[in-house]
């Protein structure tokens, strides 16, 4: 995938949404690691799997997606705070990751990406090994 | 610590219903209460999650009567919809006016 970064701050790329009278919008993102993965989490509510993109290279993860909310031209509007347009954003993750495993799921609203750590980035556990007896040093 | 969230809503009105879509990410059908008294809406919803954890929480006065028994909710994708039927008024008479 076309991998254009756009300015961290602004999620939204302004000329792509409209403007309600709510703030800016963000779309909270969470990344987390443990010891054999990151987890990285997008609030992006009322969307299909097909509207959401995820691509990963090296240790470029890129996410896509596009909202779009159908109008019902029947009706009158009291409120529409709640906001349509493209969200792209693509960050790098500070330990290499196996992209051949990285897992997309979408539950509830919340894309869930797994990015499991590839084996140079995952901490080897070195035994330490009793040593019995005298060590002698130097010697005769 | 628990957090008040307010959720982004969109509301619109036909003669027969108020519809209100709520975007509540990462909430569970059993962990969100919609409740109508009197004329007041409520919305409250828990969520406990890496991203956030709190309450989504937001209140409604409604300009209509609402048929307690027209309320249809339903939480899809993190997208509350909520249809609240109107109670229906008579319909206005026709007169007709003569030219005397």
């Amino acid at each position: 995938m076309l991998s254009r970064s756009w300015p961290a701050r602004s999620l939204f790329r302004p000329s792509d949404f409209r403007f309600f009278d709510v703030p800016t919008p963000t779309v909270p993102l969470n990344v987390t690691q443990d010891e054999e993965k990151f987890v990285v989490r997008v609030e992006l509510p009322g969307m299909k799997p097909e509207d959401i993109s995820v691509a990963a290279e090296k240790n470029q993860l890129t996410i896509a997606a596009k909202r779009t909310i159908a109008t019902d031209e029947k009706a009158t509007y009291r409120r529409r705070e709640r906001v349509e347009g493209s969200f792209e954003r693509s960050f790098a993750l500070p330990q290499p990751f196996d992209a051949d495993k990285v897992e997309a799921k979408y539950a509830d609203g919340v894309l869930t990406v797994t990015l499991p750590k590839s084996a140079e980035a995952k901490p080897r556990k070195i035994a330490v090994t009793a040593v019995t007896g005298v060590v002698k040093e130097g010697g005769k | 610590m628990s957090r008040i969230f307010t959720p982004a809503v969109d509301i619109f009105e036909t003669d027969k219903a108020i519809t209100l879509l709520a975007d509540l990410p990462g909430v569970k059908a059993e962990d969100l209460a919609v409740d109508v008294h009197d004329d007041v809406l409520t919305l409250t919803a828990k969520t406990e999650s890496a991203l956030r954890s709190g309450t989504f929480f937001r209140q409604f006065t409604l300009s209509e009567a609402i048929d307690q028994s027209k309320i249809e909710a339903a939480l899809v994708d993190g997208v509350l919809k909520l249809e609240l039927g109107k109670v229906e008024k008579s319909k206005p008479r026709q007169i007709s006016v003569k030219a005397g």
